[in-house]
């Protein structure tokens, strides 16, 4: 059984009146302690997935339909009182930005022993052992002196193996992290990278990482969803979306990266931008900024098909994997 | 380089004040709030026209009308709501009155606005030793109480120079009193505001540019500046019209010739308990009216002007 | 050999913590003394950058490559050292001398959201500077002038009354770079121009930059952590660490050859899409802040093979065969 189980998810805002669609038909699965990350631009929807998942999403946004499967038991449909029980125990979230997660006024100690405090009745003393401890597993040095500091003390990169200890106190299944790296120095980022792998394998804690660098996500995650506009464009192992790119979109985001074209010369660039959620087009998303486009793009949405490895949404794919298809029978 | 149609990319247009609009049109108070305040504001502009007595005929105080209930107690057709002991038609005097109120409250404001600004701008614009000197002037001020220093003022100027003359000049003083007095509240206001711009890279492009510093400060760094002071604004002229209400209630603003709210209700005060109450309330209910529309208003825009919502 | 555009001799910039005057007295040992403390960002940055090159500026937080862009830019003036355009000294030039030199030197900045003044339309973000040093045009030739700028940057001139939040962010940084050519400038410093940028508009105001070096001989000081970018984009490349230039060599050897020990752990460090790379050289220890003087050379706390020598003198840059410079006393010594 999958331990995470999202299928058909819609997602919609309704800013004044009007209804405008954040996620299209999402659907993934992750499996105990699989890493996948999710891809995509600012705007395609990656965070809404992500808080959704644990059903975050705010007022004006809501889910209008789909589903949200922890092992057999359907989140969307959850009071206050049962997903408490599931955020933070069983589902645990990393943000982009440490100070928005930490308090400022109290210690990172206490922080920690409160957190461990308010699910379990220990004394102070034990809980500091275990947060001592904690600290010490994702690598803070002297962690008894850090103990006792402020958040504004520490370092971008300390403050979040702070917030990965605080979320491993916890044991979760499942950890979200939502640009965990991005605001981080980059030898930081590597670190913190290495942890976050090493934490997912030692613990058996499944990972999903929201991102927009492509390199983040190759040395992370085994499996990739391209997010566009709030659809998922593709869908496989992350080594064959780098080296074998299916869909227009993510074959126009790794071209136009500036690895892929020689010293001096114009990059690849993807003609236009992401709609905004106001101006989605009618049929394929991607169809105004797509070099294949044909009328048939324009006036439907193409729906998930395999294409080796992968699942890619584009009706150009799936005739050429119906050719391939023909092709085979004929010759049989 | 030509670049192809497809980049060539549309902006979403919708100004920001679009939301602002919608979001007040739906706020029924603010809106009524608004259609006071300029009720108020017509009023006291068309007073000369709407008033059905003119306060400077001699023949509008007489005696003999004096002390006549409103219209609804006294059934007397001529004087809506009444008159005061010297036999002034109340409603016409009131409307005088709060053209009075108003034109003193909005004029002090001007003045505390412009100078609080130009002050605030500079201190908070060139820093160092500028801001510390003008930060330590405003503390000064601050640390006056305001309503001392202008009644203090005001005693030694109508004892120097007579009652007649403080009589001619009282309203060009009250507005001077009250304007350079508050003065701080703006400049503190504005001075946060430009600490804030002047980290954002626009006033560092502008420099690059070589954008002289005083136009900087003016025509780039004031206009983002500008939604706190509106609050201020509004509040302010509420403010300055119950601080000149306050000192004409002391006998020190203005002269009974020229009554303004203030000075009604001080006159009327004494014939409170004396029965005729409508010399006293009704000038009192229309001051409340007014500045608790204002403050309404100003409430409404410290909400929603907020820069936080306009957050990209 | 050609006069280099920008001439950069031992820059130094501190700047006070002090709370103001009275911060700077506190008792020490009985006896009322002056402290100054201050934070060192630039410790003595010495660098070129010759006509129409791009000189790419990578290093973390608090090396001090902002300042260096700001220093530069005659936004703060520098506590020590000199700057020359061409063969003139700019560093000490008042607001009213400098105005010559900023027409021929413009800044591009990295967040798209606050450097186009919310409050003025696009056409007068770009009138002002072009009337400002150009007051001899006429309003129609200022108006086609806005117009062609807008056109070749990829902004549909219709929408020159439009108001910064009606844009996105690619197009307010395309918005900026039409401002900073707007004067026709020599010089180009653009202070991490793609950072708030998604990955597919990077390509596009990339590409848009190389244009317009192309076509009007630029030449950019270009600051980023993104060594993609800098690999693709620049001619040379200073890393930088608290406050000193550390490596400086032209881009294909930086890259295939890394010497200083700062840079190939950077190197090291960037998660780069082939997977050839080995695992990251590991640094110990946190990105420090620039706050009390080094003495020695500037990485001795991180570095793995600093010696006694390392935390008593500070290295100067050596030229290697390569052409390129290092700073770092263990490559003179031959000790890696």
């Amino acid at each position: 059984m999958n331990l995470l189980s999202v299928s058909n998810l819609n997602v919609n805002f309704k800013i004044k009146k009007q209804e405008l669609a954040a996620l299209i038909d999402v659907s993934f699965t992750l499996n105990r302690g699989e890493r996948i990350a999710i891809v995509g631009e600012s705007g395609a929807g990656k965070s809404i997935l992500g808080f959704s998942i644990v059903n975050l999403i705010g007022k004006p946004g809501y889910i209008k339909s789909g589903s949200v499967k922890l092992e057999n038991k359907e989140l969307t449909k959850m009071n206050l009182r049962q997903l408490q029980e599931v955020r933070g125990k069983r589902i645990a979230m990393i943000f982009q930005d440490p100070m928005m997660t930490l308090n400022p006024v109290i210690t990172i100690g206490d922080q920690l022993v409160e957190t461990i405090r308010s699910h379990t009745k220990i004394t102070y003393k034990d809980a500091r052992n275990i947060a001592i401890e904690k600290l010490h597993n994702v690598q803070i040095a002297s962690p008894e002196t850090r103990f006792d500091q402020y958040p504004h003390e520490l370092s971008g990169g300390m403050r979040q193996r702070v917030i990965i200890a605080s979320v491993l106190l916890l044991n979760p299944d499942i950890i979200i992290a939502d640009e965990p790296t991005t605001a981080l120095d980059v030898t930081i980022q590597a670190e913190i990278l290495q942890l976050l792998l090493a934490i997912c394998h030692d613990n058996g804690v499944a990972l999903v990482l929201i991102s927009h660098d492509l390199g983040v996500v190759s040395k992370v995650a085994e499996r990739t969803l391209v997010m566009y506009a709030g659809h998922i464009v593709e869908e496989g192992p992350t080594l064959e979306i780098i080296n074998d790119p299916q869909h227009p979109y993510t074959q126009g985001l790794l071209n136009a990266l500036p690895q892929m074209t020689l010293p001096g010369q114009r990059l690849n660039q993807i003609q236009g931008s992401m709609p905004s959620l106001a101006e989605r087009p009618t049929g394929c998303a991607f169809h105004p900024r797509c070099p294949y486009a044909t009328e048939k793009c324009q006036q439907e949405q193409p729906s998930f098909i395999h294409s080796g490895v992968s699942s890619v949404a584009c009706f150009l794919v799936e005739d050429m994997v119906n050719e391939f298809a023909n092709q085979d029978e004929e010759e049989l | 380089m030509k670049y192809s149609k497809k980049d060539l990319i549309h902006p979403i247009s919708g100004s920001r004040w679009n939301h602002v609009w919608s979001g007040f049109v739906g706020d029924k108070l603010a809106v009524l709030a608004l259609i006071i305040f300029i009720f108020y504001c017509l009023v006291a502009l068309l007073a000369p026209l709407v008033a059905p007595f003119d306060v400077n005929d001699p023949a509008f105080m007489d005696l003999i009308n004096s002390e006549i209930a409103p219209s609804w107690i006294s059934h007397d057709s001529r004087f809506l709501l009444g008159t005061d002991a010297q036999g002034r038609d109340l409603l016409s005097v009131i409307l005088y009155g709060t053209r009075l109120s108003l034109t003193i409250g909005i004029c002090a404001v001007l003045i505390q606005a412009t100078l609080g600004i130009c002050i605030g701008l500079m201190a908070g614009y060139l820093g160092g030793r500028v801001d510390n000197f003008l930060m330590r002037c405003a503390d000064i001020q601050l640390s006056f109480s305001n309503m001392m220093v202008a009644i203090v003022f005001l005693a030694i100027f109508q004892s120097l120079f007579g009652i007649a003359m403080y009589q001619q000049l009282a309203m060009v003083i009250l507005i001077l009193v009250i304007g350079l007095t508050e003065w701080p509240l703006f400049a503190r206001t504005i001075r946060a505001s430009v600490l804030a711009e002047k980290q954002k890279e626009y006033v560092d492009a502008a420099r690059v540019m070589g954008i002289s510093s005083k136009r900087i400060m003016f025509r780039h760094i004031l206009p983002n500046t500008l939604s706190p002071v509106l609050v201020i604004f509004t509040v302010q002229i509420a403010n300055a019209i119950v601080a000149e209400a306050a000192l004409s209630f002391l006998g020190l603003g203005m002269p009974a010739t020229e009554p303004s709210l203030g000075s009604l209700i001080s006159e009327g005060f004494s014939y409170m308990f004396a029965g005729s109450w409508w010399i006293c309330v009704i000038p009192s209910v229309t001051l409340i009216i007014l500045i608790l529309a204002m403050n309404l208003l100003g409430d409404w825009l410290r909400d929603h002007l907020n820069p936080r919502t306009y957050k990209d | 050999m050609t006069t280099p555009l920008i001439q950069i001799s031992g820059l130094e910039k501190s700047f006070s913590t002090n709370e103001g005057w009275l911060g700077q007295w506190r008792f020490h040992r009985g006896k009322l003394t002056r402290f100054k403390d201050s934070v060192h960002a630039l410790n003595g940055v010495n660098l070129t950058i010759n006509q129409g090159e791009t000189l790419c500026v990578v290093g973390e937080t608090g090396c001090g490559k902002s300042t260096l862009a700001r220093v530069i830019m005659g936004l703060t003036k520098p506590t020590a050292g000199e700057i020359h355009y061409l063969d003139q000294r700019i560093d000490q030039l008042n607001d009213r001398q400098r105005m010559f030199f900023r027409r021929r030197m413009q800044m591009v900045f990295q967040n798209p959201y606050a450097s186009l003044n919310p409050r003025m339309t696009v056409y007068q973000t770009l009138s002002e500077p072009i009337a400002f040093h150009q007051p001899q045009l006429s309003r129609i030739e200022i108006d086609e002038k806005i117009e062609a700028l807008l056109d070749s940057v990829g902004i549909s001139p219709s929408s020159s009354d439009f108001y910064p939040h009606e844009f996105s962010g690619g197009q307010r940084q395309r918005i900026s770079l039409a401002r900073a050519l707007s004067v026709e400038p020599d010089f180009i410093v653009a202070d991490e121009p793609l950072s708030a940028l998604d990955v597919s508009v990077q390509a596009q105001v990339l590409n848009l930059m190389m244009d317009k070096q192309a076509e009007r001989n630029l030449s950019y000081l270009f600051i980023t952590h993104d060594l993609a970018v800098v690999e693709h984009f620049a001619t040379r490349v200073a890393v930088m660490y608290l406050g000193r230039v550390c490596e400086l060599a032209p881009t294909s050897e930086l890259f295939s050859n890394p010497k200083h020990p700062y840079t190939r752990a950077l190197l090291s460090a960037i998660p780069r899409l082939d997977s050839t790379t080995a695992q990251p050289i590991r640094l110990i220890g946190e990105v420090p802040t620039p706050i009390e003087k080094p003495i020695g050379c500037v990485f001795q706390a991180r570095c793995p093979h600093a010696n006694q020598r390392c935390y008593e003198e500070s290295p100067n840059m050596l030229l290697q065969s390569d052409s390129s410079s290092v700073a770092c006393h263990a490559i003179e010594e031959g000790r890696i």
